[in-house]
């Protein structure tokens, strides 16, 4: 009897195949929407233990400093407070739209890369490194140096998993992971006592503070107490590049080719392992680059501690699902997130919501907005239900 | 006469099962450039382990010359990290490797570690069979660990306790099971999402129920099993007062085997996981089957958080799994999604762990390095995915959202 | 159809936020009601990442403010630090907003108060645990809360040696540090030269475990401490220091707690070694309100100004040590002992 061959299951469309279509599909009421139902649902849970999910939220809307958009001029002292809840927004919106780039990257050429924690690590590393080491360089010879070469660790960090992707098809999930555990260890130990990055103090697990030369500079706010540095510019100028690279190249053409089907695009004669390859590296890269600004922008030093309590590369996830991987998209997820994750973290008034609540209520938005996405649980009710009003065919052949 | 020996030597290495005893023999090599560093040999001249490790490599080079690659990589690996960690030993004052190498309190620790793997391993591989990819297996964990110590504290008993510690993973993997087989999401996404969402969740109960603070003096916690065998040499001090949950997960690992890979039960869950097409055509529920399977993994990943609050701890630190559930993932993958296999490289990564924290703490003439120790199994997991020591083979409908026709 | 509806609820709660959200101007109302100047005193305290929950160091700074706060009637602010990254944000945002005395908790700040003394010449700072003569420039406007943990320490290691001294076999004690910090050393030290006055063969085991909330770790220490023979075990660690005494508890030999009184745990803590943070903090902020404040130098709190001390013996313990360490205390006061060391080799 002639068994058929384990023929692989009709593996549906790809990750990145769906969330081009939800793009194409919905344009820009479902990221909205599914930001607002998590919201929703975290206002739910907030309702049900108790507190007053309209005032939590306007509380987590104050920390954000996103009010000093349309200005008090009346209130000289608030008004200064939400120019530094602003600032420090800015600051982690810029370091998540780094990060949010390097998942959108590899999103779009079919693979998830979930070690960006790991390849911001590693780039933060390199940048304290060259920025503690190297004092007597110029100024902007130096920081340009560290940035290249922090760049450049993030995309051999990813690289890594992307050579085990395209040799022995190694899923990038895994190595990715295993990856962002060897970094932080590795980042424990560079900082940690008697490891070679270890600052002055040998009793203190910190590395040394990056030179004054070296720093970014501030044009927004004030430089001791970690003003709006000048890597916003960088971040925006790679939202860029980012669209220029996946629209209007060669390589973007076959990363995104190789995303929708890898076999179609083998047939078509695109080497889909190069492409794995590239799309990691470059993908890391973004998420090096953060690593690099951050040190250089604000951090100026990092210790163990901060090294295990990091999770900008998680919440890039995050940014990067909301947003659709498309350059405008993650642009404002990580306006969102990072307004969030700040307004939630620092920027709240305790007397209003407790900071340590409002910061696991972020994780639960960021959990829900994940897993929205994921299922394009919009997209089928939206599509599903225009369907069905204008009689018109199922969605993608077998997939919906 | 020694030409005589030396041709029957030589006739013996030219034999079809050389390769494989010469690359055993490189392994254990290996084991021993490390093992002759440490007490009770403690050999302080880096030689030996240089030489043994060095010898090990050899014969795992000639082994994997000749074909017995799987062997021969492995003797190499061996041989390599064995003469690392032996020379590293040697840098260590003797006291200290005394102190770190108490062999009982050692093995006892690596259990200890190694019982959430365990259950998260298992579980995971329990849920992968059937085809459904579970790398939220961290945020279960977490959720059993949270609200098994909740339930304790609540309801005056640990058995209630790790029960209710399990149900809240069983909801997550049900959310999860939910999004990945009937809303046919990207499962790895899923995962992530429940993953944060069990962070946001036991976080954000942790600081309005308990402030944040510990969860109370007097929770009931999970007994230790009290064999009376204190005085047997080696056994009494390892495995005389280990906790119950501890036996229970040796217990799990045999019948997870038996009901995997000798029932009928398993059989349908891995017929899901490897052809579910097929499956469906005989008449398996393939959704059901694959509900149970994401809600058994949610239930045991639980259950060993649950053991890390309730009987290890006593209490919840946010966070508190701190990737153990990866390292759950990095095991199952490592034992190749075999029950046993599963279980061996829990009880490996347990044992790096505890190696890793004791040389952290004893080391002073070594300060920090120790910490690197916590990479071992990830790289050993690279390795293997890397497929350098033979295919790594999930379930072939491994990821793959199954659509009834 | 059947969109509108829910898609309709969608949008009346984001108006709903939108409005919650420009009406009432936004900002800090209490900050502008509250003026400089006249008004209660306003302090603030920002904790180290041990945060509020590690039942000793940062809670009682904490209950100094308070206290502060109910008998000396100023207003008083928490700001937790979740990692290193947030000291100088938290300092700076209680600066900022004009508050009268801000205090830091912990040696790992140092650095933290040193930039925000800088940038906020006007404003008064405290640190507990470091030395005002160690920051960087030296700021006039910081205030040391410097203790010597070592006495306390010396006090609680002889009453662990004496309680374990009629045992049959070897005499072991050890401790558990959070990390080789100068305050942590300064108690086993202490500990440690206490443990040998009492009983000069006795033995010493030492062990950091590079974390200040894990539980877990200080526990696994702590278990192989006991492996090793140890039957005191002191938990220098804060909040992962509990993980100590549970272990004591489950393998039953003795613990020894830190900075607060830790007593009420079990009667496995035979005492726990005080420093009365909450009581140099009331102090400093009275200081401030009496107009006394003077920064630019320490306060040095020990066992003779009632700033470090040994907290309730456990119920099981031996009946004679309240009466021989109060005696030994009183030697340390008086000088008869000194030269206590403050580091661990």
């Amino acid at each position: 009897m002639n068994e058929p061959a384990a023929a692989p299951e009709e593996p549906g469309q790809s990750l990145a195949a769906r969330l081009a279509l939800q793009h194409r599909l919905g344009g820009l009421a479902p990221p909205i929407l599914t930001a607002l139902l998590a919201f929703l649902m975290g206002g739910l849970i907030v309702l049900a233990t108790g507190h007053n999910p309209i005032t939590t939220y306007r509380g987590i809307w104050d920390g954000t400093g996103l009010g000093w958009l349309y200005h008090i001029p009346w209130d000289t002292r608030a008004e200064s407070l939400a120019a530094l809840n602003l600032q420090q927004t800015l600051i982690w919106t810029t370091t998540l739209t780094l990060t949010g780039l390097a998942v959108a990257f590899a999103f779009r050429c079919g693979l998830f890369n979930i070690g960006g924690q790991g390849q911001y690590l590693v780039g933060l590393i390199v940048a304290n490194w060259i920025g503690v080491s190297m004092a007597g360089l110029a100024g902007p010879a130096h920081i340009a140096l560290a940035i290249v070469l922090a760049t450049l660790a993030g995309a051999a960090w990813a690289g890594i998993a992307g050579l085990l992707k395209a040799m022995v098809g190694a899923h990038e999930v895994i190595t990715t992971i295993m990856l962002n555990w060897i970094a932080i260890y590795f980042g424990a130990y560079v900082f940690g006592q008697g490891g070679p990055l270890q600052g002055p103090v040998a009793s203190n697990p910190i590395s040394g503070d990056v030179v004054q030369s070296v720093r970014l500079p501030v044009f927004w706010g004030d430089p001791v107490l970690q003003g709006l540095h000048v890597g916003i510019f960088i971040a925006l100028g790679a939202l860029v590049v980012f669209y220029i690279v996946i629209n209007r190249t060669t390589l973007g053409y076959e990363v995104r080719t190789v995303g929708f089907n890898p076999d179609a695009a083998a047939y078509g004669g695109i080497s889909v392992k190069r492409n794995y390859f590239l799309a990691m590296a470059i993908s890391g890269s973004f998420a090096g680059l953060a690593g690099g600004i951050d040190m250089l922008g604000w951090q100026y030093r990092f210790g163990t501690l901060d090294v295990y309590s990091s999770s900008v590369g998680f919440l890039g996830i995050a940014v990067a699902l909301l947003g659709r991987n498309t350059a405008v998209g993650t642009g404002i997820a990580a306006l969102v997130f990072g307004a969030l994750f700040y307004g939630t973290t620092h920027g709240i008034d305790p007397n209003v919501f407790k900071p340590e609540l409002a910061g696991n209520l972020t994780s639960m938005v960021q959990g829900l907005v994940v897993l929205f996405v994921g299922a394009d649980v919009l997209i089928l009710y939206v599509w599903g239900l225009r369907r069905k009003k204008l009689r018109m065919p199922r969605l993608g052949g077998r997939g919906v | 006469m020694t030409a005589g020996a030396a041709g029957a030597v030589g006739a013996g290495l030219r034999s079809e099962r050389a390769p494989v005893y010469v690359g055993a023999a490189g392994i254990v090599l290996g084991a021993l450039s490390f093992w002759v560093t440490l007490p009770p040999v403690t050999a302080r001249y880096p030689a030996w382990p240089i030489v043994l490790g060095a010898a090990a490599a050899a014969a795992g080079a000639f082994a994997a010359w000749r074909g017995a690659r799987r062997v021969g990589i492995s003797a190499i690996t061996v041989g390599v990290l064995g003469a690392a960690l032996g020379i590293l030993a040697t840098h260590s004052s003797v006291s200290n490797l005394v102190q770190v190498f108490t062999w009982s309190s050692l093995l006892a620790s690596m259990f200890v570690f190694a019982t959430p793997l365990t259950y998260a391993a298992i579980g995971g591989m329990v849920s992968e069979r059937s085809g459904v990819v579970n790398i939220g297996l961290e945020g279960m964990m977490l959720m059993g660990a949270f609200w098994g110590i909740y339930g304790a504290e609540k309801t005056g008993s640990w058995v209630l306790g790790v029960l209710i510690g399990m149900l809240a993973g069983g909801l997550l993997a049900v959310i999860h099971a939910y999004f990945s087989i009937h809303l046919r999401a990207d499962q790895i996404v899923s995962g992530m999402g429940m993953n944060f969402l069990a962070v946001g969740i036991t976080g954000y109960f942790f600081v309005q129920l308990y402030h944040g603070e510990n969860v109370g003096a007097n929770v009931p916690r999970i007994p230790d099993l009290n064999l009376h065998i204190k005085d047997v040499y080696f056994l009494g001090p390892t495995f005389g007062h280990l906790n119950l949950m501890i036996w229970i997960g040796f217990l799990v690992v045999a019948l997870s085997y038996v009901v995997v890979f000798k029932t009928p039960v398993g059989l349908r869950i891995r017929s899901c996981g490897e052809h579910p097409r097929a499956a469906d055509t005989v008449g398996i529920n393939v959704y059901a089957v694959r509900y149970g399977a994401v809600i058994t993994s949610g239930l045991l990943a639980a259950a060993g958080g649950a053991y890390l609050s309730v009987g290890f701890v006593g209490t919840f630190n946010e966070n508190m799994t701190a990737g153990r559930g990866f390292i759950a993932l990095a095991a199952m993958i490592f034992g190749n999604w075999r029950p046993f296999g599963a279980f061996g490289a829990a009880l490996l990564f347990g044992f790096s762990a505890a190696l890793a924290f004791k040389m952290q703490v004893y080391d002073a003439s070594l300060p920090g390095i120790a910490v690197l120790i916590n990479i071992l199994p990830y790289v050993l997991t690279l390795i293997a995915v890397a497929g350098v020591i033979g295919r790594s083979t999930p379930p072939a409908a491994d990821g793959r959202p199954y659509k009834k026709q | 159809m059947r969109l509108i509806r829910p898609l309709s609820v969608v949008l009346v709660l984001v108006l709903a936020l939108a409005a919650a959200g420009c009406g009432g101007g936004g900002g800090d109302k209490k900050s502008a009601t509250s003026t400089q100047g006249v008004g209660p005193l306003r302090v603030g305290l920002v904790t180290d990442t041990g945060q509020l929950n590690d039942r000793g160091f940062n809670q009682l700074a904490y209950q100094g403010l308070l206290r502060a706060e109910k008998i000396l009637g100023v207003k008083g602010r928490v700001l937790e630090s979740p990692s290193p990254a947030d000291y100088v944000p938290n300092l700076s945002t209680l600066a900022r907003q004009g508050y009268d005395l801000v205090v830091a908790v912990g040696f790992d700040q140092a650095a933290a108060v040193a930039k925000a003394a800088a940038a906020f010449p006007n404003t008064r700072f405290a640190i507990i645990d470091v030395s005002q003569g160690d920051l960087q420039d030296k700021p006039k406007n910081v205030r040391g809360l410097v203790f010597r943990e070592q006495e306390a320490g010396y006090l609680a290691g002889y009453a662990a040696a004496l309680q374990i001294k009629s045992t049959p076999g070897p005499h072991v004690i050890s401790t558990v540090g959070g990390e080789k910090q100068p305050p942590v050393d300064r108690y086993i030290a202490g500990y440690q030269a206490g443990a040998k006055a009492a009983d000069p063969t006795i033995r010493l085991l030492n062990g950091y475990s590079q974390d200040w909330v894990d539980q877990a770790k200080c526990k696994e220490l702590a278990l192989s401490q006991i492996a090793a023979g140890s039957q005191v075990v002191f938990a220098v660690a804060g909040g992962c220091g509990l993980g100590v005494l549970d272990a004591a508890k489950e393998k039953k030999v003795w613990a020894v707690g830190v900075d607060a009184d830790q007593g009420y745990l079990g009667r496995q803590v035979l005492t726990s070694a005080l420093k009365k943070v909450d009581q140099a903090v009331f102090l400093t902020i009275q200081d401030v309100k009496d107009g006394t404040f003077v920064g630019g130098a320490d306060s040095v709190f020990g066992l003779d100004k009632d700033g470090v001390g040994l907290g309730a013996f456990s119920k099981i313990s031996k009946p004679s040590l309240p009466r021989v360490v109060a005696k030994v205390r009183r030697q340390i006061i008086s000088g008869v002992i000194k030269n206590l060391p403050t580091t661990v080799s």
